[in-house]
């Protein structure tokens, strides 16, 4: 019942972290929240519903609190995790697939927003009378002249007053011209005029300054965010190994418990057998001796295990070290491009984006993983066989496993010796 | 029609003529104030004002500036070029409170050009009081979008659809908007643009205060203001007042679609006495009509809405700057920009409603200034150009094919 409970308990705490992870990895994907649509830095699943309700119903005007810093929120989660309060995997799921939902509603939703954006003139207000919109269609169907070109029939020059008239109107046309280039020369001189541009310059310049000075820091802030989470997310992933390895050892261990009942031959291939006829060997003594060996492996391995989680933790962390340098490789490369041109747009911007993160290489842990599981589905079985043939010793084997621990650094009680006996 | 006197919007007097529907006039009591101090504007504000280059209001600013400042909901009209933009702009510096960096103020405009431009103007006029703004627009990067909103600012141009896709992300929040304005709001609140308005005005708080600004607000508009404006001062123009004396009015009877092109070659050497704006009404005819010119040796620049941003925003430095001399545009150009070298305004299509050609000639004419504008007019076109001319009561005079002949 123990070791049941135990490895419950550790699966458990597997998928919290695994979960932690995929939320981690999702906030390094997308470091401004462009593609979610929604609020920078993602809150906890189990809000999303709430947070996101703007667009399942956009009547919703209540404003929703500022958003804790990620950094304490998991945190946080970590030491949930560590009392044993975990949110349950369905409901995870659940959450999941309506983030998701959500996201896509809102990607399309922008989408929409900027194409009716790109034709702000789509229709035209009709002050026309009915005749006047049959003439609009005429005019329409010839929108753009053929390439047929028929010489222009030019009036004639013959009446005197119709030229003098014409003359007129190109005189009072040019004329009208002309005294707003001599007025406009006189306005541009003003100081007043002057004022006016200098203040529109100003003015301009200081948009274009704060605006650089916004994006510097926003890059800044990216860049130690992104460290931060990766290193996040390196310790979380390296937890979730010493975990699994946890889980590991733990079966591993109780297979070696029940092997130790029997005599192993040294020939090759190994032999576990058990006597017909019991030795003549004092019983007491032969317990004590399974005992020490079966603690003496147990140590053994434990430090092996020990060993080779804290290697796995460094190797994550080198990890975060090269995927950062990359990153920055990456940026500073797409940062000379940018300041040819300045202007980010956001089609530009997600494209670099969806470069910069592409196909994920494959990280050797998780060759070690699969590995791991191979051998956690082979003891199964062997698991399983086991226990079938012993059903009644595991009940008197547990008891004596408890009498161990309370005993415990192979100090022989006389009270336990006696329950020992009892149990026998 | 005009009338005599001025008869308030919800009383009707028995003399009046029965068969007239309901008129809209300038609110009773309006005021024109003479000087920026008396409107009580604060003193970094009068001097980043002064910095601006105006010395005195115009007759807008002097109607409009001290009830957007009081609170109320506004309909404000007035000619192109005669200083709306810069009364938008001195109104929310006016009214958001600088030591919370929150967004208390809201610009929609219907294009990116005219939301950046507005931005420009606030931050010139706002220097002094540390004003912190952003333009909102598609086409640029939704991350500066976010890193801005995020650092706190506390008004936003923007256009409908990147606000409101700022605001369903969360990232532009609307609990401190106070005020709302709508800037060319006859077009704003148009077929094309009146839901993404909605979808925005639906995330604002309920208190909030609407400020409508065109040079054209024609009567449909005005009877929508009253589901979502409360008892709004209106600062109305009669159609007969929106031309601008100092623009004189041409047009040239080309007779054929094919004609046009020979007649602007014609007047090419007159474009580029200062600077000019030539609109077609596609996307497609500015190309068609750039790559025409070009190719017969003459230097144009073209801009319409689907060139990239980018290449837009680099067209309309060239153009403000005077590096190029004769931009062909669509009407993403007709409204509200505001570049005041512009002395010739070519319809090489006539536009599509008489709104727009208030517009687009007011692209010249800026604050006072001399322009001109010269319609290409087809054999069948000549009625909709009477129609124009009628309605707004104004004068178009007509000039000959032949205007090589007479120079």
């Amino acid at each position: 019942m123990a070791v049941e409970k135990t490895e419950q308990e550790l699966r458990n705490e597997i998928d919290e972290l695994l979960r932690q992870q995929r939320e981690i990895s999702e906030r390094l994907r997308d470091p401004r929240g462009l593609r979610r649509g929604a609020l920078p830095g993602p809150p906890a699943l189990r809000t999303n519903g709430v947070r996101q309700r703007p667009f399942i119903r956009p009547g919703d005007r209540n404003d929703s609190e500022d958003q804790p810093p990620s950094k304490r929120r998991l945190s946080s989660a970590v030491v949930k995790v560590d009392d044993g309060d975990l949110p349950e995997d369905a409901d995870a799921g659940q959450e999941d697939g309506k983030t998701k939902d959500l996201t896509n509603e809102a990607v399309n939703g922008t989408a929409a927003l900027v194409q009716n954006d790109s034709n702000p003139f789509n229709s035209h207000q009709s002050g026309w009378s009915k005749r006047d919109i049959s003439n609009q269609k005429t005019s329409k169907a010839s929108d753009v002249p053929n390439t047929d070109h028929v010489p222009r029939v030019l009036p004639k020059n013959e009446d005197p007053s119709l030229v003098n008239r014409n003359k007129r109107m190109l005189g009072q046309l040019l004329g009208t011209l002309e005294k707003f280039r001599k007025e406009d020369m006189q306005l541009s001189g003003t100081e007043a005029y002057m004022r006016r541009s200098n203040s529109l310059q100003r003015a301009e310049q200081r948009a274009r300054e704060e605006s650089e000075r916004l994006r510097k820091e926003e890059r800044e802030q990216i860049a130690e965010k992104r460290r931060r989470d990766l290193t996040l997310r390196a310790r979380v992933a390296a937890k979730t190994e010493e975990k699994k390895l946890e889980l590991l050892f733990l079966q591993w261990s109780e297979h070696r418990k029940r092997l130790s009942n029997f005599i192993r031959t040294k020939a090759e291939p190994p032999i576990y057998y058990l006597p017909n006829k019991p030795l003549d060997e004092d019983p007491t003594l032969l317990e004590k001796r399974k005992e020490e060996a079966f603690l003496e492996w147990k140590n053994a391995r434990r430090e092996e295990v020990s060993e080779y989680q804290k290697q796995i933790g460094e190797q994550y962390l080198a990890n975060v070290e090269k995927e950062l340098e990359r990153w920055q490789n990456a940026r500073n490369a797409r940062k000379v491009n940018n300041d040819q041109n300045l202007q980010e747009t956001m089609d530009k911007e997600l494209d670099t984006h969806r470069l910069e993160h592409g196909p994920k290489k494959r990280k050797i842990p998780d060759g070690n993983n699969n590995e791991d599981d191979d051998d956690v589905e082979d003891i199964n079985v062997g698991e399983d066989d086991m226990m079938d043939d012993e059903l009644d010793d595991d009940s008197g084997r547990r008891i004596d496993d408890t009498t161990k621990t309370e005993a415990g650094n192979a100090s022989t009680d006389p009270v336990a010796d006696g329950e020992n006996a009892e149990g026998k | 029609m005009a009338t005599t006197s001025v008869v308030p919007a919800n009383r009707r007097r028995a003399a009046a003529n029965p068969a007239e529907d309901m008129d809209f006039e300038t609110t009773e009591g309006v005021k024109a104030i003479a000087s920026f101090e008396e409107m009580g504007i604060k003193d970094d504000l009068l001097r980043g004002i002064y910095q601006y280059g105006f010395e005195k209001p115009s007759a807008i600013q002097q109607r409009a500036v001290t009830p957007i400042i009081q609170g109320r909901d506004v309909i404000a009209q007035a000619q192109s070029g005669t200083g709306k933009t810069s009364m938008i702009a001195l109104t929310v510096c006016q009214v958001v409170d600088t030591s919370v960096r929150e967004v208390q103020a809201l610009i929609l405009s219907p294009t990116r050009e005219l939301a950046s431009q507005t931005e420009k103007v606030i931050l010139a006029i706002g220097d002094f009081i540390n004003i912190q703004a952003h333009a909102c627009v598609g086409g640029k990067s939704v991350g500066e979008d976010i890193r801005k909103l995020e650092y706190g600012v506390h008004v936003v141009s923007g256009t409908p659809g990147r606000v409101c896709d700022m605001i369903k992300r969360r990232t532009l929040r609307t609990r401190a908007i106070k005020m709302l304005v709508l800037d060319e709001s006859d077009e704003m609140l148009s077929r094309g643009f009146k839901d993404q308005i909605y979808d925005v005005y639906r995330y604002l708080p309920p208190d909030l205060q609407v400020c409508l600004i065109s040079a054209t607000l024609p009567h449909e508009i005005l009877e929508m203001t009253n589901k979502f404006m409360t008892d709004p001062v209106r600062i109305l123009v009669k159609r007969d007042e929106l031309t601008l004396e100092g623009i004189k009015q041409f047009f040239v009877a080309v007779e054929r679609e094919e004609w046009k092109f020979d007649t602007l070659c014609d007047l090419y050497d007159t474009l580029t006495i200062t600077q000019a704006v030539i609109f077609c009404n596609t996307k497609r005819k500015v190309d068609w009509l750039t790559e025409k010119m070009r190719n017969n040796n003459f230097t144009v620049s073209s801009m319409h809405g689907d060139m990239p941003q980018k290449e837009r925003d680099a067209i309309m430095g060239e153009f403000r700057a005077g590096t190029t001399r004769v931009l062909i545009t669509t009407d993403v150009w007709a409204r509200g920009l505001d570049v005041q070298q512009v002395s010739l305004v070519i319809n090489y299509d006539l536009p599509n409603n008489r709104e727009l050609y208030i517009h687009r000639i007011g692209r010249s004419g800026r604050f006072g200034r001399k322009g001109v504008a010269i319609n290409f007019v087809k054999s069948d076109d000549i009625k909709i150009l009477r129609d124009i001319e009628q309605y707004y009561s104004t004068q178009i005079d007509e000039m000959p094919m032949n205007v090589a002949d007479l120079i």
